[in-house]
């Protein structure tokens, strides 16, 4: 029998943007790792697959656009006590910054900074994170790289990646940890629209583009026991790209 | 087999430092896991304890000092292809900077510079590393944070560091992977060494979850060598307990 510490059996986590892309996965391998998930996301029936596609446990869907206070308070209530938070919830932000407007970088930094930041602060206010519990927010390495045209999303990172410092130290005194997951290019919805434009940007990839289930496991370890001493960190997860 | 992406079934794993400290509970663990393990380290009692106790079959205690030229050609001999490679042997001694003499920055460079950095060359040279294998390095906070007295150490540890991102470029055709383990101040006997020369108490007063255990820098390792972070090459992953947070 082999056993490993990579497990979260008798854990309760909550997983944003879960009913597509790396939120979907890192439900699903959080499910497989022993966990009872809450799973939310905007869209009523690709949650519902996500929920189905984890199979057998005390899973639960919450219905839930973390845009609205409203929502976000309801959806802090039905999950209840949880030893863990993914904040996967995402969306792109590609526009050259000559051609920004205003209600855009709104949207994109309302989306990937404001909700998890303030869905955060919600779950600590109402005291649903338990002791030890693992905060895992989803930054990019476009919070640490070059890019053209990703101004809005690159902001919106770094933003993300600046608060989970701050949250570290702010949780350790009841033994939480705050990281960050940095991937590169991955293979989701997402990006994944144009196959040719994705498949010709992945063999800048020296070990090939990214799969979602490579940052659900990623997402796994940072949930488990076993990296209870970790905290702060921005896990890169980019293929070995020469560029960070 | 163990389909799980967290095993190390079937895998040979070397790991040197084996007999004490973040060596010896990387050993433990990749043994718990499924692995086949070649421990390295120089204390032949000690490392021979360490593996007689690890679970599983087939493990080997490979009795040699990594500084010594002829101890790494005996291990890249002995040793069959690799999946993966742990370098934990390292030493630190604490001089300020104005007392530091060559003597000490050639010991400091020899255990945590020249020896994981001449047996991987050698290794991958000699195609030791299986297509798709982990290295693993053990680095240090040292390296960024360089306090008091550890010039020599924190230098060594960065250059290791960069010798780990280039071997990830080189090798990555070969789906190999390099990665450093960057840990904070971890319970083992050489930080217990380094407090019998200087009082860090205050030091670890600081960390913000409290000291590192060497299991779970062994769980780190781990996390790198399993294939679920087949992805995952030429970065540091740091576990500190928050201690550098202040100075990133």
């Amino acid at each position: 029998m082999i056993d490993h510490p990579f497990h979260l059996r008798g854990k309760r986590i909550l997983v944003t943007g879960a009913s597509s892309g790396i939120g979907r996965a890192i439900a699903i391998e959080c499910a497989h790792a022993g966990a009872a998930v809450v799973a939310t996301a905007r869209d009523a029936q690709r949650l519902a697959d996500t929920l189905a596609a984890m199979g057998e446990g005390e899973h639960l869907a919450v219905r839930a656009d973390l845009s609205d206070l409203e929502q976000m308070a309801m959806l802090v209530t039905q999950a209840g006590a949880i030893d863990g938070v993914v904040h996967s919830a995402g969306i792109q932000g590609l526009t050259p910054m000559r051609m920004m407007r205003q209600s855009f970088l709104d949207q994109v930094i309302g989306t990937n900074f404001m909700a998890p930041a303030m869905l955060t602060q919600k779950l600590l206010a109402n005291k649903s994170l338990r002791n030890g519990a693992s905060i895992v927010f989803l930054s990019s390495i476009a919070a640490h790289t070059g890019t053209v045209g990703v101004g809005a999303y690159s902001s919106s990172k770094g933003a993300i990646e600046g608060l989970m410092r701050v949250l570290a130290l702010e949780t350790a005194p009841r033994a939480m940890r705050v990281n960050a997951l940095a991937p590169g290019l991955i293979d989701t919805p997402l990006v994944n629209g144009d196959r040719a434009f994705l498949e010709e940007k992945g063999k800048a990839y020296p070990l090939g583009l990214g799969q979602p289930e490579d940052v659900a496991y990623a997402a796994v370890y940072l949930l488990a026991d076993i990296s209870r001493r970790v905290s702060g960190i921005s896990l890169h997860i980019d293929g070995g790209i020469p560029w960070t | 087999m163990n389909n799980s992406p967290f095993s190390l079934e079937g895998k040979r794993i070397l790991v040197t430092g084996a007999s004490s400290g973040i060596g010896a509970a990387t050993a433990a663990l990749c043994a718990r896991m499924g692995a086949q393990v070649l421990a390295c380290g120089r204390d032949a009692p000690r490392l021979q304890a360490v593996v007689a106790a690890l679970v599983g079959d087939g493990h080997r205690a490979l009795v040699g000092d990594l500084t010594d030229p002829l101890a790494r050609q005996a291990v890249i001999d002995a040793v069959p292809v690799l999946d993966g490679a742990v370098f934990c042997a390292g030493a630190a001694t604490l001089v300020p900077f104005r007392m530091v003499s060559q003597k000490h920055m050639d010991a400091m460079f020899a255990v945590n510079f020249t020896a994981p950095t001449m047996l991987s060359q050698a290794l991958l040279a000699k195609k030791k590393v299986a297509n798709g294998g982990s290295l693993v390095y053990v680095t240090a906070i040292a390296e960024r944070l360089a306090p008091h007295a550890t010039a020599m150490y924190s230098a060594a540890k960065a250059a290791l560091t960069a010798v780990a991102r280039t071997i990830a470029i080189e090798h990555a055709k070969n789906g190999i992977r390099a990665n450093c383990v960057s840990p904070g101040y971890v319970d083992t006997p050489m930080l217990a060494a380094l407090q019998s020369g200087v009082s860090i108490e205050n030091k670890l007063e600081l960390t913000p979850l409290g000291t590192v255990g060497a299991d779970e820098v062994a769980g780190a390792i781990a996390y790198l060598l399993v294939p679920a972070s087949r992805r995952i090459s030429r970065t540091t992953l740091t576990i500190d307990g928050g201690i550098s947070l202040h100075v990133r």
